[in-house]
């Protein structure tokens, strides 16, 4: 991968979106408004990787896109990475630097399929 | 806000739920000094109390580069109170759901502690929620999905002595004091029962029939049906059945704000 990955950011959370910005320094960040057409504008955007805060967005994203899905979920306190066709989960209280790390592990780690 | 201030003891920087940030260069009489570095100008002091990392991060960086606030964090009630206690922040925004036992305790214990102003935000506050947090002694209320400028402008009112309350929570706080007024009227009525009438009106509440109420109270079916009549005829209800809900509208607290404020 030479370009910069194309992260889309889909949250209801504004604070959230501005932090997951913040730590993606490897990254071109596009925020948009959760929950609103979320298939159609990955199918659009077609990111390297997407990240949600919220079940409804997680479950449009692995559906319409092959990127690796970070979901933070700030109402459940849960953390979980769809990569490789399988949700592994994460530590909810993970630091802003560990969701970096797995995000660009997903992206340019071995056998991750980048663009 | 406060003047004067030491800027902390060497080492906390940096410890995981208490960290410090800001622009603000600590000076040699305690203050800090503000961006222009040529008069002495001190930053308001923010304790963002929250469980997740990523969501004290956001406030962290926004308040830091936007806000011109000195920011600690806490991760739970404990680390809260520790925090305020050493640090003497001039706000908390603190979590409705922080763990261990919730935000309006932790703003209750705060508020015993401190005079700072604690602002509590949640995702879905509900009117008795906001009631509550409220009365434990909160400053403010707001929604956790308000925008980034949204928050900084709430909390820079908040410095100044204002107490944020988005509009549609200013409603619904109304809307629970109403409803804290109803149940405090129908209270009222309710004693002026006999300790009898309410052991019946609470049984028929709960359901039962005369038969069992009768057998519950070892007393005859005659006899809870002339309480019934009494009860109807003092509370002014034209029904059992209305009789039941009205005494679990007036004497049963609603579970949700029990189990969060407890």
């Amino acid at each position: 991968m030479t370009r910069r990955p194309v992260v889309a950011v889909l949250c209801s959370t504004p604070i959230v979106a501005g932090a997951v910005e913040s730590t993606l320094e490897f990254a071109e960040v596009r925020s948009f408004e959760a929950g609103r057409d979320t298939r159609g504008l990955l199918a659009s955007l077609r990111p390297d990787a997407v990240v949600v805060d919220n079940d409804d967005d997680a479950r449009d994203a692995v559906a319409v896109s092959a990127a690796p899905v970070l979901h933070i979920g700030v109402r459940t306190r849960s953390m979980r990475l769809f990569r490789d066709g399988a949700w592994a989960a994460m530590r909810a209280d993970s630091e802003p630097e560990e969701i970096r790390n797995a995000l660009a592990g997903a992206l340019f780690g071995r056998g991750a399929g980048g663009a | 806000m406060r003047v004067g201030r030491r800027w902390g003891p060497p080492g906390h920087a940096g410890e995981r739920g208490d960290k410090r940030v800001g622009r603000g260069a600590p000076d040699c009489s305690g203050g800090r000094l503000g961006v222009g570095g040529d008069r002495l100008v001190t930053r308001p002091r923010v304790l963002v109390a929250d469980a997740l990392p990523i969501v004290r991060a956001g406030v962290r960086d926004l308040l830091q580069r936007d806000g011109g606030f000195d920011v600690t964090e806490a991760a739970t009630v404990e680390q809260l109170l520790a925090a305020a206690e050493r640090d003497r922040p001039d706000l908390c925004l603190v979590d409705l759901d922080l763990p261990p036992s919730g935000g309006c305790t932790a703003v209750r214990q705060l508020a015993r502690a401190s005079s700072t102003a604690a602002i509590v935000w949640s995702f879905d506050p509900t009117p008795e929620v906001v009631l509550a947090a409220v009365r434990a002694g909160a400053h403010g209320f707001l929604h956790k999905a308000i925008s980034q400028q949204g928050l900084v402008r709430a909390l820079r009112g908040a410095a100044r002595g204002e107490a944020p309350l988005q509009r549609d929570l200013a409603s619904m706080m109304i809307e629970a004091i109403h409803g804290h007024d109803e149940r405090a009227d129908a209270r009222g009525r309710v004693a002026l029962l006999s300790l009898r009438e309410r052991e019946v009106l609470e049984l028929v509440a709960g359901g039962a029939r005369n038969k069992d109420v009768a057998a519950v109270l070892a007393i005859s079916e005659f006899t809870v049906k002339r309480h019934v009549q009494n009860i109807l005829q003092k509370l002014a209800l034209p029904t059992r059945g209305a009789a039941a809900l009205f005494y679990r509208a007036a004497v049963v607290e609603e579970p949700s704000v029990v189990e969060r404020i407890a």
